[in-house]
């Protein structure tokens, strides 16, 4: 019965969602000069939609805590021994489940919008409405292609497994984090289309898209930070990016918000580039449903594919082409009337900025023609063709060089228009910094690849100039005022590009320098790599809640010191009796003791043995973008109050 | 329904098992691997979703590792025992296509992209 109510719940949410837009698209036609009594009703719709969607989502819930398994989707994704974890996180493990968090979540933020309190209320009802012809799509695609309330007939007794690979912490809060990032993006869509139907000063337009730029920015980053990190715990293979459609599809709104959120910058101080943050803005919620639609279609394959249902990729690419067409062409009509705007000198502020923009769009245009690249040869030339990470290193690293660069110079120019000179005056102290620090780069890692050694040397560099930024400050502060406020702009956006150099240093270790023992290994036998001893101590039989697995122990040796007891783990499901490997890690600074067991070879054990230099700094990088998005959010807050 | 279900055995099939390449296969010569791990990692295994041969535990991806190790004792260079495999299996094999005409616009796609969007906001100054 529950199901039902939840079924109910969710036709109210999309009624309630159909209604938001075709009432004032009525009212409006019929009586030109009634938007005030509109206001109020659209923000308690609003709500409305919010809470009829969470309603609905929590009768899932609880039809996968029960275990139901009279419904399709309980008694494919979930099982009665799956811990109450995962069987709540089994929800989202599935195509129907993770759809109807998505309009959960998109209809949260509508929620949160029109709680966001600021003075222009017909850009806020606008906003509102756009978002609410958003969530109807999204709904009525739920309702009529992927219906997570089906019935079966006759009920299942017992359910398939989750996914095991999805049975994992990390995994089980990466879809929401990601979502709210991907989601975040059809507020700074709803707001470019409700801007572009106004006449409103930009000011006030970018000050109000600011905040959910940063909100989506960081949750994007966060959420594929955290998809990386379980890649490399869960795949086993000790890698961090394969290049992967689904991961490539995260990467597109995430570089074209990253643009987005630089160029808002450029409008709100100098009042140039509007045209660029509109584009942009609409652009990333499209690549958003892009992403979408290419994993959900299954027109790529990938691991996250979890149905290839035709009829879904088709509603999904002409809600694509609906979407993103009505954007374009609003785009085309009314943006002659910022082009005048666009009027930049490289050499300034907001000249490194645009041209950094100008790469990362090249970067993103490279990963969307890749990703969709052999689909365009098998249909036009019928060739079939691969793309992968060896295409995707080639052509992206040689445009991150420069943009480093950029990033290194930019920040230290001065907004309108710079001298080459003086740039260089302003640099001295960084330049002799970070001549002694190459220095230092060359002598350690001079027995590294020369590829290696450049992009260490970089972000050392990029390191170190964001730092200067806030020492600098830090000391004009105390100069003029005694004090130690630094500006949080500042603050944040040196986070953040110091989140990124650290992040170089991390993927440039974990991808070229790291060492690899794979070998058979007799219990009690001691493996050296990098100054660790690795001793292999045996492996023993256990059995888990809805697994059993083989339970290796290895104690690690520094000196001669026990530092750590590693337990790699292979898992074989109970049901579907898949076989999953758990690495264990040891992390350090310097870098990680990666160790994952294979086959029992008549007493041997294939042991592999990595050893990963500054993988970690990965997700401190990651953290430390999402901490300068979320200061940077918190600023744009306060600015609207 | 019954190709898809191979698909899918598939997948986990592959995600689910580490690294495939097993002690036995490693050559003595660590130089002579680091070729075989250079070749093997522009390869993609036939069989799988979006692997490369070194991390693919299917048969067919084991016996080109082999072949790859055994080619690099008999002296081949990396480029040799790469077009010998694409020869035999085609495109589909390479991670990094190959410059052909139907691949020409992919190849150059980062340079027009940049070129495009260059001229198209830095145009406006010398008209000022």
């Amino acid at each position: 019965m529950i199901a039902e109510y939840g079924l109910i719940f969710l036709i109210l949410s999309m009624l309630l969602s159909a209604f938001q837009f075709l009432l004032p698209l009525y009212q409006s036609l019929v009586y030109p000069n009634g938007a005030k009594k509109i206001t109020i009703s659209v923000e308690r719709n609003s709500e409305l939609i919010f809470y009829t969607t969470l309603v609905s989502y929590c009768c899932l819930v609880y039809c996968f805590v029960v275990s139901d398994f009279s419904l399709q989707i309980t008694s494919q994704n979930s099982n009665s021994q799956l811990p109450l974890l995962y069987k709540i996180t089994g929800v989202w493990g599935n195509h129907e489940g993770s759809i109807l968090l998505w309009l959960l979540v998109m209809t949260f933020f509508g929620f949160l919008f029109s709680k966001h309190n600021f003075k222009n209320s017909f850009l806020k009802t606008n906003t509102l409405i756009v978002h609410a012809l958003l969530c109807f799509l999204i709904s009525s695609f739920i309702f009529f292609t992927s219906n997570p309330f089906e019935r079966i007939f006759p009920p299942s007794i017992e359910g398939k497994d989750l996914n095991p690979l999805l049975q994992d912490p990390g995994l089980a809060i990466h879809p929401p984090i990601l979502y709210i990032g991907y989601v975040g993006c059809s507020v700074v869509y709803s707001l470019a289309i409700a801007f572009l139907f106004s006449k409103d000063s930009s000011k006030e337009f970018i000050k109000i898209l600011k905040p959910w730029v940063f909100l989506s920015w960081s949750f994007l980053t966060l959420g594929i930070g955290l998809g990386s990190w379980w890649a490399y715990y869960e795949l086993g293979w000790g890698g961090f990016w394969f290049w992967d459609p689904v991961e490539n599809a995260s990467l597109l709104p995430w570089l074209t918000s990253t643009a987005l959120l630089h160029t808002i910058i450029v409008s709100e101080r100098k009042k140039k580039l509007l045209s660029w943050s509109i584009s942009l803005s609409i652009i990333t919620f499209c690549l958003s449903l892009l992403g979408t639609f290419l994993v959900r279609s299954g027109v790529l394959t990938s691991v996250h594919a979890f149905a290839n249902d035709p009829s879904r990729g088709v509603y999904i690419l002409c809600l694509l082409v609906f979407i993103s067409g009505a954007g374009g062409i609003l785009l085309y009509k009314n943006l002659h009337k910022y082009s005048d705007q666009n009027n930049v000198h490289l050499l300034s502020r907001e000249g490194a900025i645009s041209l950094n923009n100008i790469f990362m769009l090249t970067i993103t245009g490279t990963v969307l023609l890749g990703t969709i690249y052999p689909l365009f040869t098998d249909a036009f030339f019928e060739k079939k063709i691969s793309v992968g990470a060896p295409f995707f290193n080639a052509t992206i690293s040689p445009l991150v060089i420069p943009m480093v660069l950029g990033m290194i110079l930019g920040p230290l120019m001065k907004w309108g228009r710079d001298d080459l000179k003086q740039i260089f005056f302003r640099l001295r102290p960084v330049i002799f910094i970070n001549f002694l620090l190459m220095l230092l780069v060359w002598y350690f890692t001079y027995r590294g690849p020369v590829v290696a050694v450049i992009f260490i040397a970089l972000a050392i560099w990029l390191a170190t100039s964001s730092l200067f930024e806030i020492y600098q400050l830090v000391l004009i502060n105390l100069k003029k005022k005694k004090s130690f406020n630094i500006p949080l702009k500042t603050v944040s956006q040196a986070l953040a590009h110091f989140g990124i150099a650290i992040l170089i240093i991390g993927a440039t270790g974990t991808s070229i320098l790291k060492k690899e023992n794979i070998q058979f290994q007799e219990v009690g036998e001691v493996i050296s790599t990098s100054g660790y001893e690795v001793k292999f101590m045996g492996v023993s039989k256990e059995i888990g809640t809805n697994y059993k697995s083989d339970f290796a122990k290895f104690e690690l040796y520094k000196n001669g010191v026990l530092v750590s007891v590693l337990n790699p783990e292979k898992r074989i499901y109970n049901f579907g009796k898949q076989v999953t490997t758990e690495a264990a890690i040891f992390s350090t600074l310097l870098g990680d003791i990666y160790i994952s067991i294979g086959d029992n070879n008549s007493g041997l054990w294939t042991t592999r043995i990595w050893f990963n230099p500054y993988t970690i700094w990965i997700w401190l990088g990651v953290l430390f973008m999402f901490i300068g998005g979320l200061i940077s959010l918190k600023r744009s807050f306060k600015e609207l109050k | 329904m019954k190709i898809n279900q191979i698909l899918i055995l598939f997948l986990f099939f592959n995600f689910t098992n580490v690294m495939s390449i097993e002690p036995d296969e490693i050559l003595e010569d660590v130089q002579l691997e680091q070729r075989a791990r250079e070749i093997s990692s522009v390869l993609r295994c036939m069989v799988c979703q979006n692997e490369n041969i070194d991390n693919s535990n299917a048969g067919i991806a084991k016996d080109l590792r082999i072949l790859i190790r055994e080619e690099l004792i008999a002296g081949k260079t990396n480029s040799q025992i790469i077009n010998f495999v694409h020869n035999k299996y085609g495109d589909y094999v390479l991670f990094k296509p190959p410059l052909k005409f139907y691949t020409f616009f992919l190849w150059i796609s980062p340079f027009v992209i940049f070129f495009f969007l260059f001229l198209l906001f830095f145009r406006k100054k010398k008209i000022d």
